[in-house]
Formats: C-alpha cells, sequence, structure tokens
C-alpha cells in the first residue's frame, strides 16, 4: 500500500518538472518565432526614413499624414506620369513629398489643377505645400496612396500579383504529381511482388534525395536547354516534381508498409484489380500521408528560389522568392519596401499553414483500421 | 504462370514507371554530367577538350585544409540534426499526442511554424538580431553587465556551430515533430492504456512502448536527417555574412558553391566543384548505410502490432 | 474522404490546365517583325538603379518601335549566379552589364563573349576618359562614369566641428578625436566590417598604395613582381590593426552590415563613414547629406610620399554588347542605340544627380550648377585626387577571400597582420 502511494507521489514530482521544462521551452520557441515575424509586419509599415531612424519604433509617419509636406516640381526626366498625357492633356501640379523620399521621384502625385483652388494651381516649382490645403478627395487619395505605399510599391513594381499566380501554379501542380506519382510508386514498392526490382527503384529514387541543387545547376539548365524547356513553366514544374519524388516516394513506402497487407488481400479476392484496390482501399488510408508529403512540398516550392531563378528569366515564369529577392539587394535603399515583398510572400503560407492545422491536429486517419 | 507473372510485371511497371522515367530525365543526365565532370579537366564555360584525370579533383581536395574545415562543420550539423532535432521533436510530439500541456493545438502550430518561412525572411531577421548592438547583443549586454559586450559567437570558428545550431534546430525540428506526430496516431491506444494499468510512468512508456514501435519512423527520419544536413545550404548561406562568418560556419555545400561559382583563379573549378558534390554524395550513402547497419543490429522496424 | 479526394482531383486539373494554357501563351510573342535584343541588366526593385533602368528601357522602345528589348534584371549573387549560368549553357545574351577587371570581365573572358567597341564608338563618347581593356586597347564596354572611387572616408563636418574638432591631416588626429567621440557618445569611424568586401576595396585598397609609393603594386603583386610578404603589405595590414587598437574603428565593427553602417552615419552616430563615392546617394538624412565633405585618407603612418592624398578607383563597369550579340548586325546597331540612349546626356546627367557615378564619360559635358551639394564634392574629390589600383580588380578566388577574411580576423583580434600575408601569398602563387 505505502509503496504505491510513494511511488505516485514521485511521479507528479517529476511529472511537473516535465512539465515546467516543456512549458519553458514551448514558450520560448514560440517567442523566438513570433517576435521577429511581428517586428517584420508592423515594419512593412513604415517609411525608409522611419526605419532609418529608429528601426524598433512602431509605425507612425506612413499613418499620420494630414500634414505631410510637399514640395512642386518641375516635369523632368525622372518623373513619370500616372497617366497618358497623350490622351488626357489637362494641366497637372506635380508635387512631391518632403518627407518621404524626398527628391527620389518615388511618391509624386499629379494633381489636377482645374480641381484645385487658384492660389494652389498658380504655385511654381520649389513652393511647398501641406496636404492639409488639398480639397479633401485629393487629400483622401493621397492619404490613402500614402498609408500603402510600402505595399503598392512592392506589388507594382515588383510585379508581385503575377509572381503570385505562377507561385501558385508551380507548387499546386507539382505537389499534385509529386503526391500522385510518389503514391504510385510507394505502393509498387511496398504492396506487390518484385521486392528486387522494388529495392533497387528505392535506392535509385532515394538517391536523388542527397543531391543538391547547386551541384546540378549547371548540367539541369544545360538539359532544359537542350529541349527548349526553359523558362517555361512545363519545365520548371518537371524539375520541381522530380526533385520532389525521393522524400515523397520515401515517406508514402513508410507509411504503406505499416498498413496491413490482410485489406489488400481481401480486395483482391472479392476480385478487384490492383488499381482498383489502390485507389478505393489504399489511397483514401493513404491520407495523413498525402497531407504530409504534400504540405512539405508545396512548401518547399513555394520557398525555393535558385531553381527558379536559373530556369526562369522573364517575368512570365518568375516566382514569388525572385521578385521578393528583388528588393533585398545588398545596398538597398528601400528596406520598408524589401519588409512589404517579405510580408507578402509569407502570408500566404501562414494562411494555408493555419488552415490546415486543423486536419494535421486532428489527426485524419481512415477509418477502416481503428478497433 | 508466365502469364501471370508478366501481367504482374505489366501492371508494377505501370505504377513505378511515370514517375521513374520523369525522375530519371531530369536528375540522372546532371548526375551523370557532374560525376564525368569530377574525372577531368573541362571547364564548360571555355569550351575546348575533356581531359580524363582520374581521381586528379578527389586527390586536390582530400588535400585542400578547407575541405576538412568544412566537413567537419558538417558532421557536426550531422549530429544536430540527428542527435537533436530528431529526439526534441520526437519528445515534443509525444508531449503534444499525450496532452501533457494545455494548448498542444497552438504549441503545435509554432514549433512547425519556421519551417513555412523561406529562408530569405529568415536570413534577413535573425541578421538584424545578431548585428552590433542588435537585440541579442543587447540581451547580453543586460545580463552580462558589460554594455560593451557584443554577440561575437559567429566571428570565432570555435564558436559558430552554436548559434547555426540554434538555428538549425529551431527550424527544422517541426518537421521531425509532425511526421512523429502522424504516426503516433496511427497507434493502437489500447496498447498505451494496457501499459498505464501495468503501473507504468509516462517516461517508461515512451521509453518501452512507444520507440520501439516507431523504430522505423525513427530511421527514415535519420536518413532525411542526414540527407538534409549534407546537402543544406540554404539557411547557413542566409544567416552569415559573406567573409568571416561564412568561412567559420562553412559546409560542404557552400564550400562546393563558392568553388564553383566564384573561385575564379582556379580554370579547373567547375570539375573540382564536382568531385566535392559527388564527395557530398558519398559521405551521405556511408553514413546512412551506417545507420541503416546499426538499426538492424538494434532490431528496428518489425512490426509489434 | 471521398469528396475530399474528387475535390483535390479536380482541383489540380484546373491548376494543371492553367498551367499549360500559360505554357501555350509563351510561344506566340517572338516574332513581328521586330529585332529583338536580350539584355541582362543589372539593377534592383528596390535601388535606383533597376528603377531606372525600367523607365529607360520603356522610354527607348516607346521612341524606337521597331525594337524589342526583352531583359533580366538581376543584382548581386543572383546577377552572378545567372551569368555564369547562361554562359556555361550558351544562351549569351545580347547586351549586358558587365566589367574588364578580373571581378566583373572573367566570365565574359572565359567565355570569350568579349567584343571590341572601339569601331563602333559613337561621337558622343569622350574616349581620353575610357580606360583600355583589352591588350590592344580593345573596349569591351562603355563605363558608367569615370572611375569608381572605392576608398573615400565621408565626413559629417557638422558633427566634427560640433565636437570643436576640425578635418584630420594625419593619422595622429584621427586618434586625437577618440576621447571627445567616446564622450559624445558617437564613433569615430564606422564601417561594413561584416561584409569581406569592405575591408579589402574600400579600405586595403588605398593603405597598400600609400604604403608601398607605387599606386600599381597589387597587379605586380599578382603578376609576381612583388611578394605579398613584402613590408608594404603588411604596413598596410597593420595599419589596419592600429586602427582598431587605437578605438578609431570600434571592433564590433566586424557585425555592421553595409545598411546598418549607412544609417548609422545618417543617424549622427559616427564622425565618418568608410564606403565607396556610391554611397552617397544613400544618406537619408538630408541634413547629415549636405555637411558631409568627401575626403582621401589622411596622411598614414609608413606612408610614402608619392601615394599622398590618393584614391583607390576601380575600372567602372558598364553595358555592353558581346560577341554574339554583335555577330547579327541588326541586333547589334539595336543594341548600340540602347546602349548610346542609356548614356546620353540627360541620363547620365539623372545618374550623377543620383550619386550613382562621379563623372559620366560624354564629350564636352557641362556639369549642372544645380547638383545636390554632397555630388559636388564628390567630383571635387575625383578632380583633385590621384588614382591607385582596386585590390579585387586583380586577385580573385581563394587568395582574395583569404585576405578579406583575414582582415576580419586581425580587427577582432584573431590574427596579426604577418600571419594574413603570409597565407594570402601561399594562396596566391599556387
Amino acid at each position: 500500500m505505502e509503496a504505491i502511494i510513494i511511488a505516485r507521489s514521485k511521479f507528479s514530482l517529476s511529472a511537473l518538472i516535465a512539465r515546467i521544462v516543456s512549458y519553458i521551452v514551448l514558450i520560448s520557441w514560440t517567442l523566438i518565432t513570433i517576435l521577429p515575424l511581428f517586428w517584420m509586419t508592423y515594419s512593412s509599415l513604415k517609411s525608409n526614413e522611419e526605419l532609418t531612424r529608429n528601426i524598433y519604433a512602431f509605425p507612425h509617419d506612413l499613418f499620420d499624414n494630414g500634414d505631410d509636406e510637399y514640395i512642386v516640381i518641375a516635369p523632368q526626366l525622372n518623373v513619370i506620369p500616372d497617366y497618358d498625357i497623350k490622351k488626357d492633356t489637362r494641366e497637372r501640379l506635380i508635387i512631391e513629398s518632403a518627407t518621404i523620399s524626398p527628391g527620389r521621384r518615388l511618391m509624386v502625385y499629379f494633381l489636377v489643377k482645374e480641381d484645385l483652388p487658384p492660389e494652389l494651381a498658380a504655385l511654381e516649382p520649389g513652393d511647398r505645400l501641406s496636404t492639409a490645403q488639398l480639397p479633401p478627395p485629393m487629400r483622401r487619395m493621397i492619404s490613402w496612396k500614402t498609408m500603402t505605399f510600402n505595399y503598392r510599391s512592392a506589388f507594382v513594381r515588383g510585379g508581385l500579383g503575377f509572381k503570385f499566380l505562377n507561385s501558385v501554379i508551380y507548387a499546386g501542380v507539382s505537389t499534385f504529381f509529386i503526391v500522385l506519382l510518389g503514391l504510385m510508386i510507394a505502393f509498387g514498392i511496398a504492396k506487390m511482388p518484385f521486392k528486387k526490382l522494388s529495392l533497387f527503384v528505392m535506392g535509385l529514387v532515394g538517391l536523388g534525395y542527397l543531391i543538391s541543387q547547386q551541384s546540378v545547376l549547371i548540367p539541369l539548365y544545360l538539359v532544359m536547354s537542350s529541349l527548349g524547356l526553359t523558362d517555361t513553366h512545363l519545365g520548371i514544374i518537371i524539375v520541381y516534381t522530380a526533385f520532389g519524388l525521393p522524400l515523397s516516394v520515401l515517406l508514402a513506402s513508410q507509411f504503406m508498409k505499416g498498413l496491413p497487407d490482410s485489406l489488400i488481400e481481401s480486395a483482391y479476392i472479392d476480385g478487384a484489380s490492383t488499381f482498383r484496390a489502390f485507389l478505393s482501399i489504399i489511397a483514401p488510408m493513404c491520407v495523413p500521408v498525402m497531407i504530409t508529403i504534400g504540405i512539405i512540398s508545396a512548401l518547399g516550392i513555394w520557398n525555393e528560389f535558385l531553381l527558379v531563378l536559373v530556369l526562369a528569366s522573364t517575368d512570365i515564369t518568375k516566382s514569388l522568392p525572385v521578385g521578393v529577392y528583388s528588393f533585398s539587394s545588398l545596398t538597398s535603399t528601400q528596406l520598408g519596401w524589401q519588409l512589404a515583398a517579405l510580408v507578402i510572400a509569407t502570408l500566404p503560407a501562414m494562411i494555408v499553414y493555419f488552415s490546415f492545422q486543423k486536419q494535421l491536429a486532428r489527426g485524419v486517419v481512415g477509418g477502416a483500421i481503428k478497433g | 504462370m508466365k502469364l501471370r507473372e508478366r501481367r504482374a510485371l505489366g501492371v508494377y511497371l505501370a505504377f513505378i514507371l511515370p514517375g521513374v522515367l520523369l525522375y530519371l530525365l531530369v536528375v540522372a543526365y546532371p548526375v551523370v554530367y557532374s560525376v564525368a565532370l569530377s574525372l577531368s579537366d573541362y571547364n564548360p564555360n571555355r569550351g575546348g577538350d575533356w581531359n580524363f584525370v582520374g581521381l586528379l579533383q578527389f586527390k586536390t581536395m582530400l588535400s585542400d585544409p578547407n575541405f576538412y574545415h568544412a566537413l567537419r562543420n558538417n558532421m557536426i550539423v550531422v549530429a544536430v540534426s540527428v542527435f537533436g532535432q530528431i529526439p526534441i521533436g520526437f519528445i515534443l510530439a509525444y508531449i503534444l499526442y499525450r496532452r501533457m500541456v494545455k494548448g498542444g493545438d497552438f504549441f503545435q502550430i509554432m514549433v512547425f511554424l519556421p519551417h513555412f518561412l523561406s529562408t530569405i525572411v529568415i536570413g534577413t531577421m535573425w541578421k538584424r538580431m545578431f548585428q552590433a548592438d542588435g537585440p541579442v547583443s543587447r540581451l547580453i549586454q543586460i545580463f552580462s553587465g558589460d554594455p560593451s559586450a557584443q554577440f561575437d559567437l559567429m566571428l570565432h570558428a570555435d564558436t559558430v556551430m552554436y548559434p547555426i545550431g540554434f538555428a538549425l534546430i529551431w527550424m527544422y525540428t517541426g518537421l521531425y515533430m509532425i511526421i512523429f506526430l502522424a504516426n503516433l496516431q496511427k497507434i493502437n491506444d489500447s496498447l498505451i492504456e494496457a501499459a498505464k494499468i501495468d503501473g507504468a510512468t509516462e517516461p517508461q512508456i515512451f521509453l518501452k512502448v512507444i520507440v520501439p514501435i516507431l523504430s522505423g519512423t525513427i530511421l527514415v527520419s535519420a536518413v532525411l536527417a542526414i540527407a538534409g544536413s549534407l546537402k543544406g545550404f540554404d539557411l547557413i548561406f542566409a544567416l552569415t555574412t559573406q567573409g568571416l562568418q561564412r568561412n567559420n560556419a562553412m559546409v560542404l555545400p557552400i564550400f562546393m558553391y563558392q568553388t564553383a561559382f566564384q573561385n575564379y583563379s582556379n580554370p579547373m573549378r567547375y570539375a573540382y566543384g564536382s568531385a566535392i558534390s559527388n564527395a557530398i554524395v558519398i559521405i551521405s550513402v556511408a553514413l546512412i548505410m551506417a545507420s541503416n547497419f546499426i538499426s538492424r543490429k538494434l532490431g528496428v522496424g518489425e512490426e509489434t502490432y | 474522404m471521398k469528396k475530399l479526394v474528387r475535390a483535390t482531383l479536380i482541383f489540380g486539373m484546373l491548376i494543371l490546365m492553367a498551367g499549360l494554357v500559360f505554357t501555350g501563351c509563351q510561344k506566340e510573342e517572338a516574332a513581328q517583325g521586330k529585332v529583338v535584343v536580350d539584355v541582362m541588366a543589372y539593377g534592383d526593385n528596390s535601388n535606383q538603379e533597376g528603377v531606372n533602368w525600367v523607365r529607360i528601357v520603356d522610354a527607348f522602345e516607346a521612341a524606337n518601335p521597331g525594337i524589342d528589348i526583352q531583359y533580366e534584371l538581376l543584382y548581386d549573387e543572383a546577377y552572378h549566379q545567372k551569368v555564369v549560368a547562361r554562359l556555361t549553357s550558351g544562351d549569351v545574351p545580347d547586351v549586358a552589364y558587365m566589367g574588364a577587371d578580373a571581378r566583373w570581365g572573367a566570365p565574359w573572358m572565359e567565355a570569350s563573349q568579349q567584343w571590341d567597341h572601339t569601331p563602333h564608338l559613337d561621337a558622343m563618347y569622350d574616349k581620353s576618359l575610357i580606360p583600355p581593356h583589352g591588350p590592344n586597347g580593345e573596349i569591351y564596354e562603355i563605363p558608367l562614369g569615370t572611375s569608381n572611387i572605392t576608398t573615400v572616408l565621408f565626413m559629417n563636418e557638422k558633427l566634427v566641428k560640433e565636437l570643436g574638432l576640425s578635418a584630420p591631416k594625419t593619422y595622429e588626429d584621427l586618434k586625437a578625436m577618440v576621447p571627445a567621440a567616446k564622450k559624445a557618445g558617437v564613433d569615430v569611424i564606422t564601417i561594413d566590417g561584416a561584409d569581406g568586401w569592405a575591408w579589402g576595396s574600400c579600405v586595403l585598397s588605398s593603405f597598400i598604395a600609400r604604403t608601398s609609393g607605387d599606386p600599381q603594386w597589387v597587379s605586380k603583386a599578382v603578376a609576381g613582381e612583388n611578394k605579398f610578404t613584402d613590408k608594404a603589405f603588411v604596413d598596410a595590414l597593420t595599419i589596419i590593426d592600429m586602427l582598431v587598437k587605437d578605438g578609431i574603428i570600434p571592433a564590433k565593427s566586424v557585425l555592421v552590415d553595409y545598411g546598418s553602417n549607412v544609417s548609422n552615419f545618417s543617424n549622427g552616430k559616427a564622425l565618418f563613414m568608410i564606403q565607396g563615392q556610391w554611397a552617397a546617394g544613400g544618406i537619408e538624412n538630408p541634413e547629415v547629406a549636405d555637411n558631409t565633405i568627401l575626403l582621401a585618407w589622411p596622411k598614414l603612418p609608413f606612408e610614402k610620399a608619392a601615394t599622398a592624398g590618393t584614391v583607390a578607383a576601380a575600372p567602372s563597369v558598364g553595358y555592353g554588347v558581346t560577341k554574339k550579340g554583335a555577330s547579327d548586325p541588326a541586333v547589334r546597331d539595336a543594341g548600340l542605340a540602347l546602349i548610346n540612349y542609356f548614356y546620353s546626356e540627360a541620363e547620365s546627367t539623372q545618374r550623377l544627380r543620383d550619386g550613382a557615378i562621379v563623372a559620366p564619360i560624354l564629350k564636352n559635358y557641362q556639369v549642372p550648377s544645380d547638383l545636390p551639394l554632397i555630388v559636388k564634392r564628390k567630383v571635387e574629390l575625383a578632380q583633385s585626387a590621384g588614382t591607385t589600383e582596386v585590390i579585387d580588380s586583380y586577385l580573385t578566388g581563394a587568395p582574395n577571400d583569404a585576405l578579406n577574411e583575414g582582415m576580419q580576423k586581425i580587427v577582432s583580434g584573431q590574427a596579426t597582420p604577418a600571419e594574413i600575408a603570409a597565407k594570402v601569398e601561399e594562396l596566391a602563387r599556387k
């Protein structure tokens, strides 16, 4: 009797320590993960000047823009109208921000003179004005554009909208084939005869996992070049699929080996063809590993940079990481834009991640095995 | 008899071939090219002839101190992966599976999240954290009371692998945790219940019941970890600045990359680089075969349902 | 479960079809009677070069409807990787951003793609301002501007005066500034020491010229006439050691990156900044920028009179037509037209204003009177200081890496100048 009581109290103490340690580890992990991301997100809403002044402060300048100072400038080489000058011939007053990227022609507005009060329309280059002096519609437009300065610049200059679409296509199509072909090969290896051959295939495909992308970069480019597949969506998808197969086959075959053969035997006895057995019985049971492979593959492709940099040359085929990287140069002068681009690239992955978490957390397991 | 075998073979090939053919097309040629290149002195930029030079490139590599430096660092990375990420991932998965902490779902999300960030993001943020008078330096200054202390672990070759190892564990453990979690959920609950009725404590359940069942998963994870460590390039490249930091933290893939793409003083750099990348594959295979051998000795992978 | 599988399959099919449609779309562009020029451009969406490039191409195409410019705009690592990939596989661009020295010209030289522009050089260029690139005076690219000064000491004059100090004339003057700076809580000199190349290009290149008295010491060393273990080179490295030991350059600068360096200076956290002349355009704070003077290094220990007051300048990079581009006359002429437009007076003036170049290479160029102060001062420095070689124009690969890393080691107290000099010498002779 006493022995059991002592054993139980010992159990509680060590369990308590274990729990405390677990909490410490998990909470620190969370902080290390979240804090930098939090910084990145709120900093992407700051202007470059703000970031240079104080890199940790909360955003202010871009939002408190009711009274921003602007300078009137004359038309110049690097002042690019945002309207078609041939079609729209109304006279414009060109103003540039005096506080946000002054002098770089990045924050320039072309105000139609007709819509301005006469004293403003008569201003000469060099004069200053404040946004508070402008008519409300203009003030609101400028205010909105100021707040979204970093994100608009990132999207427009980096062509991120289109690159986003490309990333979705690459990740989606490649992952689909990685899962499909991976499961097929795994099924052949794990559940069908010809074990010697399977071992060979497994080794062959597994070997591919050991190959880093840098080492095959040049010859891969040569192969794709000779097939005429460089700078095409199809070529990039083929490459991603091929590189994603080893991991897929590895994980899926290990999972399938754990599934009892009895199920398939009974299916065969019932007269089902191999293909039927695969589709109706095995595939549904593999959903957990399909999700795992799917997420890992899609994620790897979404964030992949080197292969797509080399294989894609025109904006039509470039994907999001390349677009994001174009804001990260060593001598970059627009940290705000870079952070905005990083957020744009990270946000979708986060959204997908948080949506799929429920699937993973609930542990989707095919109904057939339990009990 | 023969007909049935042939039909079976046909079905088998129907399942295997599409994927394998695609794989061979994309991966086989570059690999063969790379092997051939490592046995020659060819420079694709200049054209000219392929001259077979036997193991010259490999000999150069084996007498290059930079190779050994990179190899040593890589072995540390492998050790961190196999003996750090996998056990930690496994234990975390077990803790979450057995619901030993509250908010398991939330923590699961947080631990796996780093894996979803691109290395550009991580590099940008962590470089900022490690720079002079950055957040990490400030923390050190507060804790040590020395206002001029800096985070200079990355400047010295013998301490650089600590922050790198930390970053590696932070980023990749989530993956193994998820793999173990998926496989844990396949286990029949009744086994655990039976163990509990027999009076086993949590650690005992973990060590005596769970680990043996999932030993196959451990092996697969170890193989993945070894392979990933030896070809992993992005994270270390992103965390270090070019120069002292990167040279201190040099691992084989970065060594290969710098040799082949940047070392203009060596006209045979492509061939030399190929030798290095082939050496990486050989080392990976050796390590994986070793782990297979060890696990077979330990009786891993037997199904004990 | 079945519904999920079916939904996923349908979704996958849709994406697949979308992908194939896009693949089909790409084939159609090509020939519509236009001359297509394939350009590898250097720039980035976040800096002036990239922003200007996009604008220039749009304007050029609008003015030349018969020419279609297909370009790829990359920067830093990505640019070099892509160049290497394309050259090795034979997919050579028609026009590209290149140089003629060991760092920027090596891939093109290896691939034999350098093309002599002299027969087709437009009259708008001042040939005397373009250094020869080839052994017989060939010109392989049109430089963006006259020599690219890499060892500039930017001084925040206002801050210096506030501390009761004045522009340093000797090393001792710099040393004397340390106590006052410490009291005010600022650094004397800030440098982006985390980047290895900064030490070589922005510091040592000038030091070695000063200590050796020979503006061409480096190229001679690479050719074997000098040794890196010679006293002059070891002295140059020793000066770096002295700068750190005397507190002029803080040891923590090895942890400062490019962006932080410029922002430290912009925020008035340092009296001086070390960088190349291109950083002038990056000083965000107009108050600081207007009060910035550009100096050469003052009189240094071990300095020889012959090279007093010199700065190191690299031959400028720029755009050039490749051999492949020149093989088709129509493409060649279109490429040259683009280049001439890129270097036109209006565009060159814009680059001057942005602080990207020191002076254009155009004939009879009139410097506008309304340039920003800092640009004017840059021109003054360029006109007054003699120039010497930059190290990585001649030394590349393993020895250069060892040198840059070695200097970082010296600064962080892990190696001595003599050790580093010996290592560089050993690697340079392999």
